[in-house]
C-alpha cells in the first residue's frame, strides 16, 4: 500500500509561510494492524465495540438508537481534516450516564505495529467520567500509534481525560482529539508527552454551550531529537464561556517542539474569558523552540490573557535552590522533573502516576 | 470644533483636501517592461538602476501574493499609475514651491514645524520630492539629507548603491520586487561618526494623484557613534479608486550608533498601504521604532530590526486604530542574530466600527544570540461587537541561552474607569475617549510634543464617530 | 575546630563594574550572633548575598575563611554542604515542588543517605509546630503564593531542618506583623540556644532581636564596616539613629 501524506495541527489563522509554523506535513505508512485496546469500567460507562448491537443500549443497529444519537462525524479535531485519510480505524465508544464513572484504556503497542484506534465518548446528562488513557510500548519499539478520541458532553456533564504517552523511542504517535461541550459542560484535558520519536498532537474544543469550560494540561519532556508538535484550538461560541491552556514542558538534546495555542473569541461570545500560558525550560543549546500563541476576536465583552516564558532556569532561582546544598545540575533536573510532577498530580490515580515516574526516572538518567 | 456625529461624517478635513491634478507627467496605467524602462528614462537612472529595475519587474512577475494577510483583492495593478511627477523641480525654500502644492504643506502644518522643531525637511508630492531643506549647523556637522535622486547621482552614489535595497532585496516578498521596479522619490541621510543630531529630521509623503501609487526609497545610515532622530509622515485625500503604497525603509545603524525612527501614518481609507522596513543594527547600536497607524484601508506594515552585532538592541512602540472599512495588519518583526542582544515590543491596537486589527509579530533568536532577552507585549481593546481584533504573534527559539517573554491580552474599555471618569463629571464619551488616548499613551509618551498632540487629535477624531 | 567560624578579611565586592562593598573585615566564632546594620543601600544585602556566593556579586579583592576553610572560591551549594545558610530577604517561588519534598531532598543532599519517610516527617511536624505553620504548607509548592509572612516562615523552617553551623538572616523580619516577627524569633532563638548555631542577622529593625541573645553589633554604611560594638549598641541605634556615626 502506498504512504499517506499528511498536512496537520494547521494554524487557525496563518501568518508567514517562511517560519514553517503554518502546519506541520508528514508522510505515514498505512496503518493497517490491530491493537486492541484494555478497557477496565467503573461506575455507570458503559462500553460499545466496532459496529452494532452492544452491552450499552442492547440496539442493533445505530439509526434510532438514543445512545448513538451523537454525530460524533461533525465533531472537528485539533489535527484536522487529515486524520480521514487514515480510514476507518478501529473504533470504540464509551456512553457515561448519570453519576461518577472511570474508564481506563490501554494502549500497548507491539515493535513494528502500525495502529489508528477511534475513541467516542458521550458524556450524558450529569455525568462525571474519568477516561485515563496510556499508550506504552518496550523502550527501543518503532511504529505507528494513531489515536482519536471526540467527545460529546452533554449539557453539565463533567469530562476529564487523561492521556498519558510512554511509547519506545521509534514511534511516531498522532493524538487527535476533538469535543464539543452542552450548557455548563466542563472537559479537563491532562497530556504527558514523552515518549515517541514524533508526537503530533492535536486538541479542538467547541465551547458551544452557555457557561461551558474547557481546561487543558499539557507537560513534555523532549529530548534525543524528539519532534513534538501541538495545536490547540478552543473556539468560543457559547455565553460567558472559560478557557484555561497551559503548556509547560523541557527541551533538551536536539529536541523540537512546536506550540500552536489559539484562543477564537467567536461573536456571540459575551463574557468568555480565555488563558493560554506557556512554559519552556531549555536546558541544552541544540534544541528548536517554536510557540505560535493566537487570540482571535470578534467580540467586544471578553477577556483573552495570553503568556509565554521561554529559556534556561531562572538565575534567582538558581541561586536560591543552590544556597540550600544542591548542586547546579541537580537542581535543573529537579526542576525539570518538577514540571511533569505538577501534571502528574492532577491525574489522581496512582497507577499512572507511578507509570510515569518510573518513566521519568529512566529519561533523567539518560539525560545526562 | 464642530462636532461630528457619524464616520461618514468624519472627512477629515484635516488631511481630505485635494488638488487638481497639475502633474506635468503621468505615466499610463499598470506595469509593463516599457513602463518601467520609461520610469527609468524620466529619471535619468544610471544604468545599473535601470537593470536592477527591470529584474525587479521579473522577480515581481514571478512571485505569488500573500497567502496570510488581509485580502488585497480590491488591488489592481492594472489600473495603477506608478509615476506622477508633479509640475516642479526640487526646491530649497517654500517660496519657490508651486502655490497650491505649498498650500496642501501649510495645511499639514509642515514649514511651521521646519521653524519650531525639525533639523530638516523633505516633502514628497506624488512621485518626486518638491521640497528639501536642512540646517545650516546640522549641514556643517557633515550630516547629508537629500532627495534618493539627488543621493544616486551626487557624491553619495557609491555608498547608495552599496546599500540599496541590500537589507531588503526585491526577492524578499512581491511588493518589495514591485518598489525595486518602479521606486521614485524618498530620502537618503547619512550621519558621520560619532555626529549627534539635536532635533529630528523629517520627510512627509502626501499622494495627491487619483489612482497612483506611491513608491518612495528611504535609505539613511548612521555611522559609528552617531545618533539620529527621522520622523516620517503621510497622508492623502480620500479617492473612490485604490492607491497603492509600497515604499521602502532601510536603515544601517553601524556601531554604537543610535536611530529613532518615527512614523505617524494617516493615509486616506482608500490606501494599500503594503510598506517594508527594515534596520541592520551592528554591535551595541540600537533602532528604535516608534509608529501610530491610523490610516489607510489596508495596510501589511511590520518594520523588521536584524540585531547582528554584539549588544545590539531594537524597541518598537506602536499603535494600531482600526476604524471603519479598515483592516490593518500590523507589528513588528525582530531577528537576534548575535550574542547579548536585547528586544522590547510594546504595542497597543484598538478596532472599532467594524475595523480590523491584527497585531502580527516574529521573535526569531538564531543559535548565535546566547544571552538574548526579548520581551514582548502586545494589547488589544475592542470597542464594539462588530469590530475584529485577532493577535498572531511567532517566536522561534534556537539557543537555551535565552531569556524569551511574552504577553498578549484582550479586552474591552472598563466599567469601572468609565464610572469614575463621570463620577468626577466627565462625558461618557468624553470619558472613553480619554481612556483610549490613555491606552494609546505608549506611543504618544514617545513621540515630540506636537506630533502627540496630532495623534490624540486623530484618535479623538476617530472616537467621535461612536455617538451615532 | 577553628578559632573562628567566620573570618572575613578585607572583602571587596563588585556589582557589574561598581564597586558595593570595599574592604570589609567580619569574624564570627561558632555559636555567636552578630548583629548587622545600616541604611538602606548600605550594601548589606550585597554582603549576605557575597558571602553566600551569589554568582552576580563578584569578589574582586579579600578572603572568606569558613570553618577553616578558604570558600572565597566555591560555589554556592558547596558553601550551603559547609554549613552556610541565608534566609532570603524576597524567597523565590518553586513551582511543582512541595516544601516537604524539597527539605527532604536538600536533606538528603547534605547527608549523603536517604532519609526515612517517617523520621523526616516526625520532625518536620515538629519544626513547623513551632513557628506555628499549618501543616498543610509542606504539601504546597515551596514559597508558590505564600503570602509574605508565610515565606519568612518557611525560611526559619529550612534554617531548622538543615541546622546550619552559621546562620545570615537578611531582614527576615521585614514585612512580618507584630505576632509573626514573635514566632520568628522563637525560631531563632530554637536554633541559637538548642542547635548552638551562629548568626548573622541583617535587620532594620530592632524588634526581632529583643528575645535574642546578641554578641556583636556592626554598622555598615557606604559598603563599608564603620563601627563594631557589643550588644548596647543596639539600643543606641534604637533611640538616635545612625547620623551620629555616619558623620564622623
Amino acid at each position: 500500500m502506498k504512504n499517506i501524506d499528511l498536512i496537520v495541527n494547521k494554524l487557525p489563522a496563518p501568518t508567514w509561510n517562511r517560519l514553517r509554523m503554518n502546519d506541520s506535513r508528514l508522510e505515514l505508512a498505512p496503518c493497517a494492524d490491530v491493537c486492541e485496546p484494555r478497557v477496565a469500567l467503573q461506575g455507570s460507562v458503559c462500553l460499545n465495540k466496532n459496529g452494532a448491537g452492544s452491552a450499552c443500549c442492547g440496539c442493533a443497529t445505530a439509526a434510532g438508537c438514543p445512545v448513538h444519537s451523537v454525530d460524533f462525524n461533525k465533531i472537528p479535531t485539533g489535527m484536522g481534516q487529515d486524520m480521514e485519510l487514515l480510514g476507518a480505524g478501529r473504533t470504540l465508544r464509551l456512553t457515561a450516564d448519570a453519576g461518577k464513572s472511570v474508564a481506563a484504556i490501554t494502549l500497548r503497542y507491539g515493535d513494528g505495529q502500525r495502529c489508528y484506534n477511534r475513541l467516542q465518548i458521550e458524556a450524558k446528562e450529569g455525568s462525571d467520567v474519568t477516561v485515563l488513557m496510556t499508550y506504552i510500548s518496550t523502550a527501543a519499539a518503532a511504529g505507528t500509534a494513531a489515536v482519536q478520541t471526540k467527545i460529546h458532553a452533554a449539557a453539565g456533564a463533567k469530562v476529564k481525560l487523561v492521556q498519558v504517552q510512554l511509547l519506545g523511542g521509534g514511534f511516531v504517535h498522532l493524538n487527535d482529539v476533538g469535543s464539543e461541550l452542552g450548557d455548563g459542560a466542563r472537559l479537563e484535558i491532562l497530556q504527558l508527552q514523552l515518549g515517541g520519536s514524533k508526537a503530533y498532537n492535536g486538541v479542538r474544543t467547541e465551547l458551544t454551550g452557555e457557561g461551558s469550560s474547557f481546561e487543558a494540561a499539557a507537560g513534555y519532556y523532549g529530548r534525543r531529537g524528539q519532534r513534538i508538535d501541538m495545536n490547540f484550538i478552543a473556539n468560543h461560541y457559547g455565553k460567558n464561556t472559560v478557557c484555561d491552556m497551559t503548556a509547560d514542558g523541557v527541551l533538551q538534546s536536539g529536541a523540537c517542539k512546536i506550540y500552536r495555542g489559539t484562543i477564537d473569541f467567536k461573536n456571540g461570545c459575551a463574557g468568555a474569558v480565555g488563558d493560554e500560558k506557556e512554559t519552556v525550560l531549555l536546558l541544552s543549546d541544540d534544541v528548536v523552540n517554536q510557540s505560535v500563541p493566537l487570540i482571535l476576536c470578534s467580540e467586544e465583552d471578553v477577556q483573552g490573557n495570553h503568556g509565554a516564558s521561554i529559556g534556561k532556569l531562572d538565575e534567582d532561582l538558581l541561586f536560591y535552590l543552590c544556597s540550600r546544598g544542591f548542586s547546579e545540575q541537580d537542581a535543573i533536573d529537579m526542576m525539570a522533573k518538577a514540571k511533569i510532577e505538577a501534571l502528574c498530580r492532577k491525574i489522581g490515580d496512582e497507577d499512572t502516576v507511578q507509570l510515569v515516574e518510573r518513566y521519568l526516572e529512566g529519561v533523567i538518567a539518560d539525560g545526562q | 470644533m464642530e462636532e461630528k456625529t457619524y464616520v461618514e461624517d468624519i472627512d477629515r478635513s484635516l488631511y481630505d483636501f485635494r488638488n487638481e491634478d497639475k502633474d506635468a507627467y503621468r505615466i499610463q496605467e499598470g506595469l509593463t517592461r516599457e513602463i518601467v524602462e520609461q520610469i527609468s528614462r524620466e529619471k535619468h537612472d544610471p544604468e545599473w538602476m535601470r537593470e536592477f529595475r527591470l529584474k525587479s519587474l521579473e522577480i515581481y512577475n514571478s512571485m505569488v501574493m500573500p497567502q496570510w494577510g488581509p485580502s488585497i483583492e480590491g488591488l489592481n495593478m492594472d489600473n495603477i499609475v506608478t509615476y506622477v511627477r508633479p509640475n516642479t523641480k526640487m526646491q530649497g525654500k517654500w517660496e519657490d514651491v508651486p502655490e497650491d502644492i505649498k498650500d496642501t504643506f501649510e495645511r499639514l502644518g509642515i514649514p511651521q514645524a521646519e521653524q519650531t522643531s525639525l533639523a530638516g525637511v523633505g516633502a514628497q508630492y506624488d512621485s518626486e520630492l518638491v521640497y528639501h531643506n536642512v540646517r545650516r549647523e546640522v549641514e556643517e556637522q557633515g550630516v547629508v539629507y537629500t532627495d534618493m535622486e539627488s543621493a544616486l547621482n551626487g557624491p553619495y552614489a557609491d555608498m547608495v548603491r552599496e546599500h540599496f535595497m541590500k537589507l531588503v532585496p526585491p526577492t524578499d516578498h512581491k511588493f518589495a520586487a514591485l518598489h525595486g521596479a518602479v521606486w521614485s522619490g524618498g530620502s537618503f541621510v547619512y550621519v558621520p561618526k560619532g555626529v549627534s543630531v539635536a532635533i529630528p529630521l523629517q520627510s512627509y509623503f502626501r499622494l495627491n494623484a487619483k489612482g497612483a501609487g506611491q513608491f518612495e526609497h528611504t535609505l539613511i545610515i548612521v555611522d559609528e557613534g552617531a545618533d539620529l532622530h527621522f520622523i516620517e509622515g503621510c497622508s492623502a485625500p480620500k479617492y473612490n479608486v485604490a492607491n497603492l503604497h509600497a515604499g521602502c525603509v532601510e536603515l544601517f545603524i553601524a556601531k554604537n550608533a543610535k536611530l529613532r525612527y518615527s512614523t505617524i501614518e494617516n493615509w486616506s481609507k482608500n490606501m494599500y498601504n503594503l510598506n517594508t522596513k527594515r534596520a541592520l543594527v551592528a554591535e551595541g547600536g540600537t533602532i528604535e521604532w516608534v509608529s501610530g497607524s491610523f490610516g489607510s484601508h489596508v495596510s501589511y506594515l511590520y518594520p523588521m530590526s536584524v540585531l547582528n552585532g554584539d549588544g545590539a538592541h531594537s524597541e518598537f512602540t506602536g499603535v494600531t486604530f482600526a476604524g471603519r472599512d479598515q483592516n490593518l495588519d500590523t507589528g513588528c518583526k525582530v531577528v537576534h542574530n548575535a550574542p547579548h542582544t536585547t528586544s522590547l515590543v510594546n504595542t497597543r491596537s484598538i478596532s472599532k466600527s467594524g475595523g480590523v486589527s491584527t497585531f502580527r509579530s516574529s521573535v526569531v533568536v538564531t543559535n548565535k544570540a546566547k544571552h538574548a532577552k526579548s520581551s514582548v507585549s502586545c494589547q488589544s481593546l475592542m470597542l464594539d461587537n462588530i469590530s475584529r481584533s485577532d493577535t498572531i504573534p511567532a517566536i522561534d527559539v534556537r539557543t537555551s541561552e535565552a531569556d524569551i517573554g511574552h504577553e498578549a491580552k484582550i479586552g474591552r474599555i472598563s466599567d469601572d474607569a468609565v464610572f469614575y471618569l463621570m463620577s468626577r463629571g466627565i462625558s461618557e464619551d468624553e470619558a472613553k475617549a480619554m481612556i483610549v488616548s490613555g491606552f494609546a499613551d505608549n506611543v504618544s509618551k514617545e513621540l515630540p510634543l506636537e506630533y502627540a498632540v496630532e495623534m490624540n487629535n486623530l484618535i479623538r477624531l476617530e472616537m467621535q464617530g461612536s455617538i451615532g | 575546630m577553628a578559632e573562628q567560624l567566620l573570618e572575613v578579611k578585607g572583602l571587596q565586592v563588585n556589582v557589574e563594574d561598581k564597586e558595593i562593598l570595599h574592604s570589609i573585615d567580619l569574624d564570627i566564632k561558632p555559636g555567636e550572633t552578630h548583629v548587622l546594620m545600616g541604611p538602606n543601600g548600605a550594601g548589606k544585602s550585597t554582603l549576605g548575598y557575597a558571602l553566600m556566593g551569589n554568582p552576580k556579586y563578584t569578589i574582586t579583592g579579600g578572603t572568606i575563611m569558613f570553618d577553616g576553610q578558604d570558600i572565597t572560591g566555591l560555589s554556592v551549594d558547596k558553601r550551603a554542604k559547609a554549613g552556610l545558610f541565608l534566609s532570603f530577604q524576597n524567597p523565590l517561588e518553586v513551582p511543582g515542588i512541595s516544601l516537604s519534598s524539597f527539605l527532604k531532598t536538600a536533606l538528603e543532599q547534605q547527608r549523603g543517605v536517604r532519609i526515612k519517610a517517617w523520621d523526616f516527617r516526625k520532625e518536620l511536624r515538629q519544626a513547623m509546630a513551632l513557628l506555628q505553620m499549618d501543616a498543610k504548607y509542606a504539601e504546597r509548592d515551596l514559597n508558590a503564593g505564600f503570602s509574605g509572612g508565610e515565606k519568612k516562615k518557611a525560611e526559619i523552617l529550612q534554617l531548622l531542618m538543615l541546622n546550619p553551623k552559621l546562620a545570615i538572616l537578611d531582614e527576615t523580619d521585614s514585612g512580618l506583623d507584630v505576632d509573626a516577627v514573635k514566632i520568628v524569633s522563637q525560631g531563632i532563638k530554637t536554633f541559637q540556644e538548642h542547635r548552638n548555631g551562629a548568626l548573622l542577622i541583617i535587620t532594620h529593625n530592632t524588634k526581632i532581636l529583643e528575645a535574642l541573645h546578641v554578641d556583636k553589633t556592626h554598622i555598615l554604611a557606604q559598603g563599608s564596616i564603620i563601627k563594631n560594638a557589643g550588644p548596647e549598641l543596639v539600643e543606641e541605634i534604637n533611640k538616635q539613629g545612625f547620623e551620629q556615626f555616619l558623620q564622623k
